[in-house]
């Protein structure tokens, strides 16, 4: 039974500042707002599409003119499109070297970091600014090593172009959803990373994406293709400052992991709270290969959030960890998916969840194990925390099972500290204020001991946990 | 077309949990031309014809409770003034029942409803101040028989209502329960179990609000499914604002003795206040190798120690019927079908 705590455990507010700051606008080229097939035919002649992308784009609009918007999860009544400005070219080009990006892009990078992280341990960056990619550099060794992590608009013009494509957005295709065929319209940036055979990428990626213009969409597309026995950890950031005008982020990402290989992605999402977060991420797991996501969302007005695990080949594993953090004003619907598809199969599902100050935090997951999975595992594990009674947190998960050969299992809570845990470690000499100090540190320490060492100081640089009595 | 055992918060359509599938289709009107008798009624107690106010205007889960009403020959109401030792029981066969009970302060009734064939049920129950009504349903529907069963309920300061569902067969079987816990230190204990064979369609949504402090609820079901059965339950506990210090657990065990079977599970903890604690868990699956070995390692045969096995999961439930010869018969009931599994 519970122990319900008078005094309460007080987490700050996710300090901001770091992001909130704001460049002049200074466009090269941008489309007027809203959408219709000609703004589309725009984006594509600015981008110098092979006919195929243009076809492509049109043919997503259509689908997105037909999908309605979703009939679940939270409202984004206030996502008006024909505010939306879908393409916005930086008054830049792409360079291989800092020093040649514009002076106010760059002081935004260095701002955040990226620069400094690239040095310091990071096997290569792309930084994406608005709709372009301003920065893109892979270390020599890597390269060496036959891996390529380009931006996607020259791997579309290289000698990848027909890797690219076969494997574009058929991960994820323009069908699956509304905002994945918005994003088939009108995708700009985002990187493309190849793996070959054999080859294990001991440092990370890293791609940033940052949108600076106040009511602009950013529609990023990240293509990782990992081939057999292979090793990649990708990074992903995103921040924006926050306007008073709704911006849109509907990027996607598709991995593909070869067999026997493992693909780490990481994402601290730390958009403004003028955000719609409607991503896509989804990885296509081959036999004997893993994926895991490992997955910190803080900012966002709204997001709609659930990387998916479709686990094609025999013995395919996922793992997925990721921490929900939603204050005022924000509604984050976020969670997994995953498809057992095949033998022998694995997931495991862990999150937390904290809402405080009237946020609304929902963790939402779907587990389907078909009929050829026979002898596949899957266990899901939710945690909550509410901090106050203005705040909201819902968790709503499904499994959806079609053989008998197999194992599932999900638990979930919502709740307060264990007094029984308390009185433990008090038992053992630890005083009643650290104990509890201890065991609402554990709370996010799950997630932020599988978050890269930069990322883990950045989240408890931004969940502040000041500790005063239980929590409640 | 009408939508029945709408889940309290949506999520992915593909996933076909948001409502019951057309597969487990409602229709307008049954073909009831059976009978709901009265079996046994402890002294004192009247039953009659007209149900009391405050149980007309409980709603269950299922959406159908007009549909259930507009066709029920039968019905049995009762306010309760006393405390009542035996239970009122209640045998239907083919035949649609509404029953409305309403308990004052401090009174306390048990029901026992035992259903045959084709049947269809609409239970409310309203539970003054301290009040403990407790309702157990046993279905026995065979493979040729739909079952649709709706029950809503709602509980004053410290009443507690138990509910348990026990629906051992059917082709058809779509049942919803709802339970408001309205007044401070109420509780709604219900347990619930489940047997789909051959091309069973189930669905079930229950719920429970919590709207008072210090409110508990606990919702337990097991189940087991064979042939291709295909089933979902939606189970929620929604704690709403204000409801301080309330507990809710909630879990689900199936059991999967098919390889053509379809499990489809969602369930929910919905949470506006802060001072709560809500827990659910759910396991789905073969039996467990090991503890099968294990039993028959010990000299029982391989049947019986799955029987044992299966009955262990839906005992919470089919230990609270109030009748050993109806326990008895549940428990025949589940072997059999064990057996053809």
């Amino acid at each position: 039974m519970a122990d319900f705590g008078k005094e309460k455990t007080v987490v700050e507010e996710v300090n901001r500042s770091i992001y909130d700051f704001k460049d002049k606008v200074d466009s090269a080229f941008e489309v007027s707002s809203g959408l219709t097939p000609d703004i589309v035919r725009t984006i594509s002649e600015e981008k110098n599409d092979p006919e195929w992308m243009r076809e492509f784009r049109l043919k997503s609009l259509e689908i997105y003119e037909r999908l309605p918007i979703p009939n679940w999860g939270p409202s984004i009544d206030g996502l008006d499109m024909r505010n939306i400005v879908t393409y916005v070219r930086p008054n830049t080009g792409m360079s291989a070297t800092w020093n040649e990006v514009p002076e106010d892009i760059k002081n935004t990078f260095e701002r955040l970091g990226i620069p400094q992280a690239e040095r310091s341990g990071l096997a290569g960056v792309g930084a994406q600014y608005d709709s372009e990619v301003v920065y893109h550099n892979v270390k020599k060794e890597v390269e060496d090593q036959g891996v390529v992590y380009t931006d996607f608009e020259s791997a579309l013009h290289s000698e990848y172009g027909d890797m690219i494509r076969e494997y574009f957005m058929k991960a994820v295709p323009p069908t699956d959803h509304k905002f994945a065929a918005l994003h088939g319209a009108v995708w700009s940036g985002g990187s493309f990373v190849y793996v070959p055979a054999g080859v294990s990428v001991e440092i990370p990626l890293q791609s940033y994406f940052r949108l600076n213009r106040p009511g602009a969409g950013q529609f990023e597309h990240t293509l990782i293709i990992v081939d057999k026995n292979a090793y990649l950890h990708f990074i992903e950031g995103c921040s924006a400052p926050k306007y008073n005008v709704a911006n849109l982020h509907a990027g996607c990402v598709e991995i593909f992991v070869g067999e026997n290989s493992r693909v780490r992605y990481s994402t601290i999402e730390n958009w403004s709270k003028n955000m719609y977060n409607l991503n896509t991420k989804r990885a296509i797991v081959s036999k004997g290969g893993t994926i895991e996501w490992v997955s910190g969302s803080f900012g966002s007005h709204t997001s709609y959030l659930y990387p998916m695990s479709i686990l094609n080949g025999e013995g395919a594993r996922m793992e997925f960890t990721g921490i929900t953090f939603a204050g005022a004003g924000q509604e984050l619907d976020t969670g997994a998916k995953v498809v057992h598809a095949a033998k022998n199969t694995s997931s495991h599902i862990s999150t937390k969840s904290i809402a405080r100050d009237g946020g609304v935090s929902n963790f939402r997951s779907s587990v389907v194990v078909t009929k050829e999975a026979e002898g596949s595992k899957s266990s899901v594990s939710c945690e909550s925390l509410m901090l106050d009674s203005r705040s909201r947190s819902d968790t709503i998960p499904v499994m959806d099972i079609r053989t008998d050969k197999c194992d599932v299992g999900h638990e979930a809570k919502i709740g307060t500290i264990s007094e029984e845990a308390v009185f433990y470690l008090m038992s053992r000499g630890i005083s009643e204020e650290d104990a509890r100090a201890l065991i609402v540190g554990g709370f996010a320490e799950p997630i932020a001991k599988e978050l890269p060492l930069e990322y883990a100081v950045e989240m408890n640089n931004l969940i502040h946990l000041e500790m005063k009595g239980s929590i409640g | 077309m009408e939508k029945f055992n709408i889940i309290p918060s949506p999520t992915w359509n593909r996933l076909g949990v948001n409502c019951a599938e057309e597969s487990a289709g409602i229709p307008e009107t049954f073909d009831s031309a059976g009978a709901s008798v009265i079996t046994a009624c402890p002294e004192g107690l009247e039953v009659g014809d007209d149900a009391p106010i405050a149980c007309e205007e409980l709603k269950s889960s299922t959406g159908f409770d007009e549909i259930i009403e507009n066709n029920a020959a039968f019905s049995f109401n009762a306010t309760v003034e006393d405390k009542y030792a035996n239970p009122l029981v209640i045998n239907t066969e083919d035949a649609a029942v509404v029953g409305n009970i309403y308990a004052v302060e401090g009174a306390e009734l048990t029901i026992l409803h035992v259903l045959r064939g084709s049947s269809e049920t609409l239970t409310r129950v309203y539970a003054e101040k301290g009040a403990r009504v407790n309702v157990v349903e046993v279905s026995f529907a065979e493979s040729d028989n739909i079952r649709y069963s709706a029950f809503a309920s709602c509980c004053e300061e410290g009443a507690e209502v138990r509910f348990t569902r026990c629906e051992l067969g059917g082709n058809r079987v779509v049942c919803g329960s709802k339970t408001v816990l309205q007044g401070n230190s109420s509780a709604y204990d219900f347990a619930g179990c489940y047997f789909g064979e051959g091309e069973a369609v189930l669905d079930f949504n229950d719920l429970s609000e919590h709207y008072g402090r210090d409110t508990l609820c606990e919702m337990h079901s097991a189940g087991a499914l064979s042939g291709s059965a295909d089933k979902i339950l939606r189970g929620t506990i929604d704690f709403k604002e204000g409801a301080k210090r309330g507990v809710g657990h909630e879990s689900e065990d199936v059991i999967l003795l098919s390889p053509d079977v379809r499990d489809r599970t969602a369930p929910l903890i919905l949470c506006h206040e802060e001072e709560v604690e809500g827990q659910h868990a759910a396991s789905h699956g073969r039996l467990d190798e090991t503890a099968l070995y294990y039993l028959m390692s010990r000299g029982i045969p391989e049947a019986q120690a799955r029987s044992l096995m299966v009955e262990a999961r839906f005992a919470r439930a089919i230990d609270r019927i109030p009748d050993e010869t109806i326990r008895e018969e549940a428990l025949t009931t589940v072997r059999r079908r064990l057996q053809n599994a």
